[in-house]
Formats: structure tokens, C-alpha cells, sequence
């Protein structure tokens, strides 16, 4: 275990690392800044996507009708198919008489036009509730050709239409931002990997006096750290402050709009990202270290 | 303290630059190794404190078999063994002070140790009032001293020189070459690579003669003189 004093000199070293390397180590810093930027705001916008996810789970239900003289076991054969559903959230079996009923409420004082029917005209009807996916039509007609289901309904096209293009964001973010982490992975690794070239006259010497290569490598490390933490830093300040602007103004417009706002999920996303920093940091310098020191 | 046996180091543009050494160095002995230019002399030492490992061979230190050791048990070896550079290497952006502690920090000396070894050991060669000065401030003879300093301030059991007086006029190597005796005499195990005969000659300890990479002679109470063998 390293003594804290050795960790106060590291700390010094990289320190004194960080303003020798000057202006690459600002490039560094602003590439991590940069990067985790727009890492944040995809994950804005990821928290929001999945908000209007929430809301629109309203609209994720799909209604089965059946034929009447559907045998029990039938039923219970459709029912076992749906348990066996990931998508599946929930669902509801209502019968010709209650779906009857819940007409007669609707209806309130019309319903007295239901009085003269001679037999219940309605279906036995089964609600499935489903986690959001952008499968509801497949689901819907892969069910729908049951035999016993004699027509079905769903929400409206548009919800699947929504669904699709936050799949298709989900999808592209998660490219971008695996290639911007990659991207300054490579910068910050190049940053200490000049500092390492600078310093290779030092390092020779420490080796010679025996020093083991975790002291070596201690002040890189750290100067990996604080590059990292200083673009996360950055980037934290200006999404946190751009955020705050845009929210105003998309709301001001669009008052019915509801947007990721509470503070505990904005401060669990900000500190993903101070961490995803100190993280690029370590494994960049590691990362050129590997090749320095064997 | 050092045995070598049957060593041999080929480099890889095929130099042969030693050449079946055998060799024994007690605890506490100061030995001259001797010989011109590519005779083998700096390669032996960095054998020594294993910058290089043998080609085939073996050598043991302190009765353990070096070019076994495992990275991480080659720092440790390199603590017990100080290190007196031909060219110094000392850090050109810190103070004399600083280059002799840098070799405590890397042990993690203590701080206050830190303080009162590296005043020590400066102080032991003069130093003292200049340890504040950069080594571009300093002569030859300074930096020669502050690098003395640094192998020394960890009580190292062997100390190896490398040319210590290459860069000084006569009156300062020898100046050195009693520090270094005043180090011997304290136990440490010295080995000093010159061919520097007049200091050579005029301290009359062992020295080891090397040519082509082969140990030629090994005389008690040695001398030497350029045009010998």
C-alpha cells in the first residue's frame, strides 16, 4: 500500500505533469468535456424518451375479441401463450356480461336502449397491456389468428410510429456515444503517452534507483484522473446550465409538456458522468502506460 | 556479495561484449575494474544491478540468482545496490536536494527521514551549500558528487561507479576516490570502472583487468597501465 506522503508527491508530480503538457492537456480536457457532453445529453434525452414511454403506456393496450362459444380450454390455451409473452405486462379478461355493464354505465341514461336487446350482442373480451415495444402490430396479428379471436383493436398507429423512432435514437445514441468514449479514450491516452516521451529521462532514473512500476505510473495515473475530472467537470456545467435554459423554453411553449426535472435524477445522471470521466481518465493513461513500462 | 559464473552477454547486433566471466567480489572489498573503451567494463556493471540479463551464465548477489527475479522483485534488488552513472543522470529541472531525495521517495521514506538523509548525505560530500542549486549551476565535480550522494542515501550495500573521475581534472578524482574509500571503509562493497591508471595505481586495491570482454588478470594489490597485456 502506497504511503500518503508518496501520494501527496504523485499528486504534486501530476500536478506539475499537467501544466507542462500544457496545451495538449487542455485538448485532452476539452475532448472528455466534449465527449461526455454529448454523452449527457443523450442521456437527457434517453430519461425523456423514457418519461413519454411512460406516458404513452396508456396506449399500449390491445383488445381481443372472442367468438362466442369459445371453449374453456381454448381460452385457457390463448391465456397460457400470453403468460409466456415478455412483452406482456398485464391482462384482463372481460366477460359478455360485465363488458355489458360497463356499457350500461357509459351509456348513464341511454341505457335504456339496451333494455330491449333480446340476447347480449357483445364479446368476451381479453385487454392485454403491454411494456412499451414497437412490436404491438406483430403481436396483435400473431394472436389475432387464434381461431377463437374473431376481431381485435389496438391503439392508435402513431403510438408504434413513436416507439420506433425512440428505438431508432436508442440505437444511433448508443453508437455515437460508444464511438466519442473511444475517441477520447485515444486522445487522453496520446496526451499522457507525450507526457510519458517527456519524462522518459526521469522515469529511466527512478527505474535505476528502484522504483517499483506502480510509483511509476502513480503520477500518469493521477494526471489521467484530472484530466478526466476536469472535462467531466466542464461538461456537467454546461449541460446542467443548458438544460436548465432549454427546459424553460420548451415548457413555455409547450406547457402541457412533462420533462425530466427532479433533482435526484439529474444529479445520479451528472455524477454517471463525472464518473464515466475519472473512468476515460485511468484507462486512457493505462492504456499508453501498458506500452511505456514493461 | 557478487559471483558470476560462466557469464556471458551477446548484444544483438552481435557484439560478444563479455565473454565467459567468472568472477568473486566479497562483502566490503573495493575493486577496480579496468580496461579500455568496449572492453566490457559498463556492460559488467549493468549486469550487475540487472539493466541487462545474461545472454547464459548465471550471477548471484548477495547469494540470490538475479536473472531469475521477477519484475516486481527488481526494484528491490536495485535499492541495495547504488548506482554512480559516467553521465550523472541527474533530473535537470531539480535541485541538487531534490535528486538526492527523488532516490528516497521511490522507497517512501518517510518525509522526515526524507529530510535528514539527503541533508546527511550531501553534507558527506560537500554539498551542503549547494543544495539548493540546479545541476546546470553546478561543475562536473558537484553532480559527480550530488549522483554519489544519490547512490548512497539509501545505505546501499554495493556501490557501483562508473567512471566517477572520467570528467575531472586530477586533484577533484582524487578527491572522489577517498570519498569512496570513507564509503568502503563503512562496509559497503565498491566497484569503480576507470582507466584512470594514476589513481589506479596510486590506491593499490584489487583491480580486475578486462579485454575484449574476458577478465585477463585480477591482481590483489593491482595496477595498471595502458600499454599492459
Amino acid at each position: 500500500m502506497m504511503k500518503f506522503n508518496t501520494l501527496v508527491y504523485h499528486f504534486r508530480q501530476s500536478l506539475n505533469g499537467f501544466k507542462r503538457s500544457g496545451i495538449m492537456a487542455m485538448a485532452t480536457i476539452s475532448t472528455v468535456a466534449a465527449s461526455l457532453m454529448i454523452l449527457g445529453a443523450f442521456l437527457l434525452f434517453h430519461g425523456n424518451l423514457n418519461l413519454l414511454l411512460h406516458n404513452l403506456q396508456g396506449q399500449l393496450k390491445v383488445n381481443f375479441y372472442l367468438r362466442d362459444g369459445a371453449s374453456e380450454r381454448e381460452i385457457s390455451e390463448f391465456i397460457q401463450g400470453l403468460k409466456q409473452e415478455t412483452v406482456v405486462r398485464d391482462f384482463e379478461i372481460i366477460s359478455k356480461a360485465d363488458a355489458l355493464d360497463l356499457l350500461r354505465k357509459d351509456l348513464g341514461e341511454d341505457s335504456v336502449l339496451l333494455d330491449n336487446l333480446s340476447r347480449n350482442p357483445l364479446p368476451n373480451t381479453i385487454t392485454v397491456t403491454l411494456h412499451p415495444t414497437e412490436e404491438i402490430r406483430t403481436f396483435r396479428e400473431k394472436y389475432s389468428a387464434n381461431p377463437m379471436i374473431e376481431s381485435s383493436s389496438s391503439g392508435k398507429d402513431w403510438v408504434e410510429q413513436i416507439l420506433n423512432l425512440i428505438h431508432l435514437a436508442k440505437v444511433s445514441g448508443t453508437f455515437i456515444v460508444v464511438f466519442l468514449g473511444l475517441a477520447s479514450l485515444f486522445i487522453i491516452s496520446n496526451t499522457i503517452r507525450l507526457t510519458v516521451f517527456a519524462r522518459r529521462h526521469e522515469i529511466e532514473i527512478m527505474r535505476l534507483v528502484g522504483a517499483t512500476n506502480w510509483f511509476i505510473r502513480s503520477p500518469f495515473l493521477m494526471e489521467g484522473v484530472l484530466q478526466g475530472i476536469a472535462g467531466a467537470l466542464i461538461a456537467t456545467l454546461f449541460l446542467a446550465f443548458g438544460y436548465g435554459l432549454l427546459q424553460d423554453r420548451l415548457l413555455l411553449f409547450f406547457p402541457e409538456l412533462k420533462l425530466l426535472s427532479s433533482q435526484a435524477d439529474l444529479i445520479q445522471l451528472y455524477l454517471k458522468l463525472f464518473f464515466l470521466g475519472i473512468a476515460l481518465g485511468l484507462l486512457g493513461s493505462l492504456l499508453s502506460l501498458r506500452k511505456f513500462l514493461v | 556479495m557478487i559471483q558470476m559464473f560462466q557469464v556471458s552477454k551477446v548484444y544483438s547486433n552481435q557484439n560478444k561484449a563479455l565473454d565467459q566471466i567468472n568472477l568473486h567480489i566479497d562483502k566490503g572489498e573495493f575493486v577496480f575494474l579496468v580496461g579500455p573503451s568496449g572492453a566490457g567494463k559498463t556492460t559488467l556493471m549493468r549486469l550487475i544491478f540487472r539493466d541487462e540479463v545474461p545472454s547464459s551464465g548465471s550471477i548471484l548477489i548477495d547469494g540470490r540468482n538475479i536473472e531469475r527475479l521477477s519484475a516486481g522483485a527488481i526494484p528491490y534488488l536495485r535499492r541495495s545496490i547504488g548506482v554512480v552513472f559516467q553521465d550523472f543522470k541527474l533530473l535537470q529541472d531539480k535541485s541538487a536536494w531534490e535528486n538526492v531525495a527523488f532516490a528516497l521517495r521511490v522507497v517512501e521514506a518517510p518525509a522526515h527521514e526524507i529530510e535528514i538523509r539527503t541533508n546527511q548525505a550531501l553534507d558527506m560530500m560537500g554539498l551542503g551549500h549547494k543544495k539548493h542549486h540546479l545541476p546546470s549551476e553546478l561543475s562536473g565535480g558537484e553532480q559527480q558528487r550530488v549522483c554519489i550522494a544519490r547512490a548512497l542515501v539509501n545505505d546501499p550495500a554495493i556501490l557501483l561507479t562508473d567512471e566517477p573521475t572520467g570528467n575531472l581534472d586530477p586533484e577533484l578524482g582524487y578527491e572522489i576516490m577517498k570519498v569512496l574509500l570513507d564509503i568502503n571503509s563503512r562496509g559497503t562493497t565498491v566497484l569503480v570502472a576507470t582507466h584512470d591508471a594514476t589513481l589506479v595505481n596510486r590506491l593499490q586495491r584489487r583491480v580486475l583487468h578486462l579485454r575484449n570482454g574476458k577478465i585477463v588478470k585480477d591482481s590483489l594489490r593491482g595496477t595498471y597501465h595502458h600499454d599492459e597485456i
